[in-house]
């Protein structure tokens, strides 16, 4: 299937009209494609992330959690990072030990 | 369908935005996650636990890009028989974590106080391990697990167990 080329200007218009009328691009987008392409086309997964972020742009140097620049966070190794991520939530574990939702309603909607 | 995303999935997912707002390549585990955030979002309900939301609000520095997590997923907290469900997973030897994670696949909710949701259909984590106890023990669990709810009232009486998925 040929791949879809969106001129850059037509998507940030595009993004720009959905926000708006306060409206998700990516939700609208979606809901088009389905309605007027049999099969919507792939795109690169780095392409997907570049419309979830929008214009957030980061550098090195700034700071991304508690204490560590973005290229600090990087430089940790993957084994690091989890110790990290298990060493905040075991913090937030403590301090909400026993959080337990009060009452479900009667009709809660159950998965299955 | 409802969808649960572990800390793990949240981790390589922000790491994600935040190599795609440089224009970095991702890790292999990074774009799995992605990819399946692309695939459910839009289209299924997907949240995040109480303990990964308290992280990315309290740890984070960078807002925006924790706001756009927050936009995509909504968060569960554990109801009465969380933990009771969660202990008793523990003897298939799951650790703490892991057990309180699968127990909220079925006793979890949308909200504090009168939640609307009960459960999950699925349970998102790159823990091999703990997929691997899970598919091999699942007779089992699964035994115990009605053994117990039936015993419950309703709606608790009512819960299922969560599938668990590994993105690749």
């Amino acid at each position: 299937m040929e791949k879809l080329q969106i001129p850059t200007r037509l998507r940030e218009d595009f993004v720009e009209a959905c926000r708006q009328l306060q409206l998700d691009a990516n939700r609208v987008l979606e809901q088009l494609i389905a309605r007027f392409v049999a099969q919507p086309p792939a795109k690169p997964i780095e392409d997907w992330i570049r419309e979830i972020v929008g214009d957030i742009r980061l550098s090195g140097d700034d700071e991304l959690v508690s204490g560590l620049t973005v290229d600090e966070y990087f430089s940790l190794t993957e084994e690091q990072r989890d110790a990290l991520w298990e060493k905040w939530e075991n913090e937030t574990d403590k301090k909400l030990r026993n959080m337990t939702a009060r009452k479900v309603d009667m009709n809660a909607s159950i998965a299955g | 369908m409802r969808v649960l995303l572990d800390k793990g999935v949240i981790r390589r997912l922000l790491e994600g935005f935040v190599r795609g707002t440089s224009w970095q390549p991702l890790t292999e585990e990074q774009e799995a996650v992605s990819e399946l955030l692309r695939k459910y979002y839009g289209k299924e309900q997907l949240y995040i636990s109480y303990k990964s939301f308290n992280t990315l609000e309290h740890r984070f520095g960078h807002r925006e890009i924790v706001q756009r997590i927050f936009s995509m997923t909504g968060t569960l907290y554990p109801t009465r028989y969380a933990r009771r469900w969660a202990r008793r997973l523990r003897k298939f030897e799951f650790g703490r974590e892991d057990a309180l994670m699968i127990s909220m696949g079925s006793f979890s909710t949308d909200k504090p106080y009168k939640g609307k949701i009960l459960g999950v259909n699925r349970l998102v984590t790159l823990d091999k391990r703990m997929y691997e106890r899970f598919q091999n023990h699942y007779d089992e669990i699964s035994a115990v697990f009605e053994k117990m709810v039936t015993a419950l009232e309703a709606p608790f009486s009512l819960v299922k167990l969560p599938e668990i998925e590994i993105p690749n």
